[in-house]
């Protein structure tokens, strides 16, 4: 079980045209449980607080529950202790469990919303290498959106990838850096492409982990956006994650 | 001891679960941003007009001539919120001539934060006071010096198009009569000839800011100067739509269009 703050930060369109920026944070909630060596399941619960200033100096916020996420983790190597190679499959969905926010009766705008309206389902695979102090961890995941959802919105499809390494000095500490990234091909509208949507972005992620007692566990890690080339007029910004972990699955 | 901290963390852990759910009620908050409104009336400087019983409105152009409007609409299809009000005479000459060799379509044109373009065409024979909102504009924050008025003939989709006449294509229709002592005679004018935009100064520069999110613009259409400069000839060559009485006509509409 874990318990984290998220923050990113995005900005739209054209500076005194159109322009928006959106502050989006998050608490969220996770439990993962494990009812067999071979899988591990996941359930991930966000609080969001949403802001959306535009270009007029109108804003919007929003601090509600946001989409609740599923995910699975299959481990397919032989042996289904833990060892050296490890791999397997990765399957989610992001459940429409946020109501849309309104103001008076008007939804407020789609991108201060906390959930999307309608599902994603993602599918992928994993690898990684443990060789103490070292481990290496490689994964992808292809998310598909297949309905519409709050005000016509549809995600484009988007191909996720992250690749990094992970060194401990002990059993204390860890150190790591990966390489995230995400393609995603445009959004759309009731079947409109969004011009300032989509497009590619890679993230060099720095991060830690501390062993504060046993099976506590603080970690904290940014990601610094390295390459980007998203479509139109669209910036993403860092992102900030920190939380705790706490196993209860020894005791 | 193991156990002592097991529980714990698994009291705060359960204590932070309930805190977050407790915290998880929903809230919205919008606040406005920055608009500036048009407003119009047809309200001309002074008392000179009088309503007629037929119905219409009546008055004096400088040339002693009595016109009585029956019937008149102007369609304004386009305003502009303008940042820079210094425009040269030489751009304005440049528009002119890029538009003489190649004309713009005009219909609605795509509203923008200082822009808009959805047309309204307005019934001049509405009474004088009363004050129509061609739109409001969402600027961004900043020092606005003026509006640009344009007026394109009007398309299916213009607001406010009168029952009784199609205005479609039109950028301006009047029927009325003149009189210069001898009697009234019956007069129309319509044209799809676009007169030049009015440029329009406001007297106060409107700054728009955190501490001033919304102001106002009040512009007036002074149609009773829409004749200047015509005797019972040049209203007669008017109605036979001969090109330099409807261009003396149609620049006098460009000037009739003043701050309030």
């Amino acid at each position: 079980m874990s318990l984290d703050y998220f923050s990113r930060d995005e900005e739209i369109g054209v500076e005194g045209v159109n322009k928006e920026i959106i502050d989006d944070q998050r608490i969220r909630l996770d439990f993962a449980y494990a009812p067999s060596r071979r899988i591990m399941l996941g359930l991930r619960i966000p609080y969001v607080n949403r802001t959306l200033e535009s270009f007029n100096l109108e804003t919007q916020e929003t601090k509600a529950l946001g989409d609740v996420r599923l995910t699975a983790k299959f481990f397919l190597q032989e042996k289904d202790s833990f060892q050296t190679h490890m791999y397997g499959l990765l399957a989610g969905v992001r459940l429409p469990t946020a109501d849309e926010q309104s103001s008076n009766g008007v939804p407020l705008d789609f991108d201060v919303q906390p959930g999307i309206g309608a599902g994603v389902v993602n599918a992928g695979a994993w690898y990684s290498y443990f060789n103490f102090p070292w481990l290496g961890f490689l994964s992808g995941t292809y998310h598909y959106m297949p309905n519409e959802g709050f005000q016509g919105f549809k995600a484009g499809d988007a191909l996720v990838t992250s690749l990094g390494v992970q060194y401990a000095t002990d059993f204390n500490y860890a150190f790591q850096l990966s390489f995230d990234s995400r393609y995603s091909q445009k959004d759309t509208f009731f079947d409109i492409e969004d011009p300032d949507s989509g497009g590619y972005i890679g993230y060099l992620s720095p991060g830690f982990v501390y062993s504060i007692k046993t099976d506590l566990l603080f970690f904290a890690n940014i990601k610094l956006p390295v390459v980007e080339n998203l479509n139109g007029n669209h910036e993403e910004g860092s992102i900030f994650n920190f939380g705790v972990t706490y196993d209860f699955s020894l005791h | 001891m193991t156990s002592h901290y097991t529980k714990h963390y698994r009291n705060l852990f359960i204590s932070l679960t309930c805190l977050l759910l407790i915290s998880a009620c929903s809230s919205t908050d919008s606040t406005p941003g920055t608009e500036v409104h048009a407003h119009m009336t047809h309200l001309p400087p002074a008392t000179t007009v009088t309503e007629t019983a037929t119905p219409g409105k009546e008055f004096n152009n400088d040339q002693s001539v009595t016109i009585e409007l029956t019937s008149a609409y102007l369609t304004i299809s386009e305003m502009d919120l303008r940042t820079d009000c210094s425009v040269s005479p030489f751009a304005r000459l440049l528009d002119a001539v890029n538009e003489l060799i190649i004309p713009t379509a005009h219909a609605h044109t795509e509203s923008t934060p200082t822009k808009i373009g959805t047309p309204l065409v307005v019934n001049v024979l509405n009474p004088d006071t009363e004050e129509l909102e061609f739109g409001h504009f969402s600027p961004p924050p900043a020092s606005y010096c003026g509006i640009t008025v344009h007026m394109h003939p009007a398309d299916a989709d213009a607001r406010d198009l009168p029952t009784t006449l199609s205005m479609i294509g039109l950028v301006v229709h009047i029927t009325g009569t003149y009189n210069t002592g001898g009697g009234a005679i019956d007069f129309t004018v319509e044209s799809a000839l676009e007169p030049e935009h009015a440029d329009i100064l406001f007297p106060t520069t409107i700054v728009l800011s955190a501490s001033n999110l919304t102001d106002e613009a009040h512009l007036n259409i002074e149609y009773n100067t829409w004749f200047n400069g015509f005797d019972a000839t040049g209203i007669v060559n008017l109605a036979a739509a001969d090109p330099a009485a409807v261009a003396q006509l149609l620049d006098n509409i460009t000037a009739s269009i003043k701050h309030e």
